[in-house]
């Protein structure tokens, strides 16, 4: 696929960045409001593949989207066995540990004046594993698409 | 070959099977139902509150054991954290799944046959 | 708690997680060096191996009764419990019938991989090979231990696309695509409906834990007619995972379109699907068994059916099959319905007296079947992967005289034909023994079937051993022996077959009968040590191999009295075939494989056309075989 004309490559570099930023919110901020890993990632990976259109896919560089997308899960299976050591297999020791990492603990919903409010470093693990599910989905359907990209339209079929 | 008014009457037959299951389950939520639960060792009936498990998520995720503000991550990421990660894996196989099935295309021109060494 | 207590309360996590860690970084290793790859994945599936084997070690020398509870996420010592001791957590029961499928499992994975080292060697794409291949070991291992109908599906789901991409693996020939799309279409439908009838117990019932759906279904004072429906699915879609027919049509492409060791490893997720078959209608509907007897039994003349059906079905038309792997194919559907029928009986006299003066026999033979069937399946895929590699080619016809060079594959393939066949004192003959005696005592025509079966699987398997491996050498073909690590997959699985052959029994008591007794729930032994009981007589493989080593020395000691020295002179010299002259105008004068049993094919072309006719190869004539037979089903869950 080649690349588009500059008006198509211009107006993608403008539009990738708030796409990108949407998709980054909606992971980060997946254990406060609606949306996660999976989401986030597809609106992230629908970015990319607009950015696939307007330049073309040839310069992708698929082998650093391969480990990116084995980093992602290996990283969860990876706090899964973290699990272990304070419980079973998943199991969320950084919930309301106070630890810095995400562990800070909730005001509760009883006699709570704001039963939504929640500061961004809680819920323990629920936000990594977000943030490696995202990290897995971005890079695996962006390879999805660049791959099915360089096949429809790298001229014949090999026979 | 099959006549097509036969295969339309079993696909007619099947949905309405899958129809008759769908409005013949219990209304959605219904806080107050209960589901009789056999127990094996009396042999006897006991009654159990049947949004048991969607009350706990609800009360406890925002509690300690999660502390997740959004109660629907808690539940994808940490109560059933593990189908999230088969889910993830299903992404991940479909990806290899990709990449090898059309391996040969994205191979320089100068080999014929991407799939085998020559 | 000490470390072996706390190893084994964790091993069936680790089980998952550790394919599915050596899966997820196999690519990473393979993009720093092919070597370090390759060591990444043997190091996987040893300590898979290793875990699994003290796993299953533990479980069974328990009896087979739930030996752990693995909550996922949950604290230590904490099981989460709510009212009515339901777990509000995916959770993993280990007992019996998980062991003994987990193990079944990592055999054939640990054989396959092995195999694969040299097999696969020729092809590109092989870091995602074996990432696919510990993605369906993970997927096989999930299945099987998991105690969430939802978790079952995310693995049924895993398996099914793994499957297809192996499938795919072969770029180079387009019928692999065709063969992946069909499994594809066909898994993900029944994935579907599969999904849907998930549902409907989870709206019914708000709970997921198998455990719980049983108390819950068990509940009433009579069966609801919505839980009869999903039975009805469960039953068809898992029967569609096995590969019985009328649902086995994308089974023989699939299966004979993936690389050879992938096969092999196609069939224990076949069996994962049985497992799920019989967990649905032991488990899931078996805790209250007054309220849902009517509705098992029902749910077991319809596996039987499926059982017949896929056994003769099967067997008849893998007899015409001219090409090598999807000959086994169609064995492999065929041999399902041993244990479809096995089981099935257990199921369609489960709690009635007739239970245990036959039922409990029949069931574990069918069980015993299923380890059987991985066993001398694999090693036949492996085998006709072999013959694959060396002739070049996969029509029997083409093939001929292999054996000559390739005499240790011949070797392996006879042990394997001979199990498969149910031949005494392979292991096969044990199972199908049990089966046999067992089935008879139910309904002597199905026993019948089930004999006659075992007939036509044998002459099957004599024609593609005459095809391959005797008569003339085809010269186009390569020479010499397959390479030693294909050799060493066939000699493990080879040596665990002859293993289970001399000890049926112990094999009996020691592997199945914990699983029969985790699935129903009723203690019982069908094995001592070295005699297996049929319930009418028993079989003991030593005293036959004696009476053979006996018989042969006898025919040795006559043989040594006879005259020596006869050479035959003239005419005599010339070597014929039966009467024939072995050679036509200085070409070799053979029957090929396609015109062996010409005459059996002919007289029975009113059953053949239909039937050949049927696997038509059109997607959607499949697909409606699949919807036609899950109505049928479900008709005959709700009305009978």
């Amino acid at each position: 696929m080649k690349a588009m004309s500059p008006i198509v490559r211009t107006m993608t570099g403008l539009l990738f960045a708030p796409i990108f930023l949407f998709g980054a919110y909606i992971i980060l901020h997946g254990h406060l409001t609606p949306g996660g890993g999976f989401q986030g990632g597809a609106i992230i990976a629908t970015g990319m593949a607009l950015f696939l259109v307007a330049f073309g896919s040839e310069r992708w560089r698929k082998k650093l989207l391969s480990i990116l997308e084995s980093t992602g899960l290996m990283a969860f299976v990876s706090i899964g066995f973290l699990g272990i050591v304070g419980g079973l297999f998943l199991y969320n020791f950084l919930a309301g540990t106070g630890s810095p990492i995400f562990g800070q603990e909730i005001a509760g919903m009883a006699g709570y004046a704001h039963p939504n409010s929640a500061p961004l470093l809680s819920s323990g693990t629920v936000a990594l594993l977000n943030m490696f599910v995202g990290l897995e989905v971005v890079s695996g359907l962006t390879l999805i698409v660049v791959t099915l990209g360089l096949f429809a339209f790298s001229g014949k079929e090999d026979d | 070959m099959i006549n097509n008014g036969v295969k339309l009457l079993f696909l007619l037959l099947l949905v309405s099977g899958l129809s008759f299951m769908a409005w013949g389950i219990r209304d959605f939520g219904e806080p107050d139902g209960e589901v009789s639960m056999y127990d094996e060792t009396s042999g006897e009936t006991y009654k159990v509150k049947r949004t048991a498990m969607d009350d706990h998520f609800i009360e406890s995720s925002q509690s300690k054991e999660t502390s997740t503000n959004n109660a629907v991550t808690a539940i994808v990421f940490d109560y059933r954290g593990f189908d999230t990660l088969g889910e993830a894996t299903v992404l991940f196989a479909a990806v290899t799944g990709v990449l090898v099935s059309i391996r040969h295309a994205l191979k320089s021109r100068s080999k014929p046959k991407g799939g085998v060494k020559r | 708690m000490s470390f072996y207590d706390s190893f084994i309360e964790t091993a069936p996590a680790l089980l998952v997680a550790i394919p599915l860690l050596v899966a997820f970084m196999t690519p990473i290793m393979s993009k720093i060096s092919s070597s370090l790859r390759k060591v990444w994945n043997i190091l996987g599936i040893l300590i898979v191996s290793a875990v699994m084997l003290v796993l299953g070690f533990e479980v069974l020398s328990g009896g087979g009764a739930v030996s752990s509870v693995y909550v996922f996420g949950g604290r230590e010592g904490s099981l989460f419990p709510l009212a009515g001791g339901n777990i509000a957590r995916i959770s993993f029961y280990v007992d019996g019938m998980s062991a003994f499928m987990g193990l079944l499992m990592t055999v054939v994975a640990f054989g396959s991989l092995i195999y694969s080292l040299s097999f696969m060697k020729r092809y590109t794409g092989l870091d995602k090979y074996y990432t696919l291949l510990f993605l369906m070991l993970a997927a096989n291992l999930g299945m099987v231990f998991t105690g969430d109908l939802f978790n079952l599906f995310v693995w049924f789901e895993i398996s099914s696309v793994a499957i297809c991409a192996l499938t795919a693996f072969r770029t180079e020939r387009g019928e692999s695509f065709e063969g992946a799309i069909k499994y594809l279409v066909y898994s993900t439908i029944a994935g579907l409906v599969l999904l849907f009838a998930i549902g409907i117990l989870y709206g019914q019932y708000g709970h997921l834990n198998i455990v719980y759906l049983s108390k819950a279904i068990g509940g009433h004072s009579e069966m609801l007619v919505m839980d009869k429906l999903v039975l009805g699915i469960l039953v068809t879609v898992f029967a569609l995972k096995a590969g019985s027919v009328p649902m086995h049509m994308a089974t023989p492409d699939a299966y004979s379109e993936a690389p050879a060791p992938i096969t092999a490893m196609m069939v224990t997720a076949s069996q994962a699907g049985l497992y799920a078959l019989f967990r649905s209608v032991f488990t899931l509907y078996g805790a209250n068994i007054q309220i849902t007897q009517a509705t098992v039994h029902t749910a077991g003349w319809v596996v039987v059916i499926l059982g017949i059906l896929a056994m003769f079905v099967g067997v008849t038309m893998a007899l015409v099959q001219k090409d090598i792997k999807r000959l086994m194919a169609y064995h492999a559907i065929s041999q399902t319905g041993y244990m479809l029928l096995g089981v099935g009986v257990g199921m369609a006299v489960y709690n009635t007296p007739e239970f245990l003066e036959f039922g409990r026999v029949a069931m574990s033979g069918g069980i015993f079947h299923i380890f059987n069937h991985a066993l001398y399946k694999g090693l036949l895929f492996l085998t006709a992967g072999a013959i694959i590699y060396k002739a070049g080619t996969r029509d029997l016809n083409k093939m001929g005289g292999l054996g000559r060079e390739m005499w240790l594959t011949a070797i392996f393939f006879v042990i394997g034909a001979l199990a498969i066949s149910g031949v005494p004192p392979m292991n096969g003959f044990s199972s199908k023994l049990l089966i046999y005696e067992s089935v008879f005592k139910f309904n002597p025509i199905i026993g019948a079937i089930a004999m006659l079966v075992s007939l036509l699987t044998l002459a099957s398997f004599v024609k593609v051993f005459y095809s391959a491996f005797m008569g003339p050498r085809n010269k186009e073909m390569k020479r010499g022996e397959v390479p030693t690590t294909m050799l060493l997959g066939m000699a493990l699985l080879g040596s665990v077959i002859l293993v289970f052959s001399l000890l049926p029994g112990l094999v009996v008591r020691t592997l199945v009968d914990p699983a029969v007794n985790a699935l129903t729930g009723i203690e019982g032994t069908t094995g001592t040590s070295l005699t297996l009981f049929t319930g009418e007589g028993s079989w003991n493989a030593i005293v036959l191999l004696g009476a053979f080593a006996v018989a042969l020395v006898v025919g040795l000691l006559i043989r040594s009295m006879g005259h020596k020295g006869t050479t035959p002179k003239g005419e005599g010299a010339k070597p014929y075939l039966f009467g024939n002259p072995t050679e036509v105008d200085g070409k070799p004068l053979t029957v090929t494989g396609s015109n062996l049993y010409w005459g059996f094919t002919k007289a029975l072309s009113r059953y053949y056309r239909p039937t050949e006719g049927a696997h038509s190869g059109l997607l959607n004539e499949y697909i409606f075989y699949l919807i036609a037979s899950m109505v049928i089903v479900m008709a005959v869950m709700v009305f009978l």
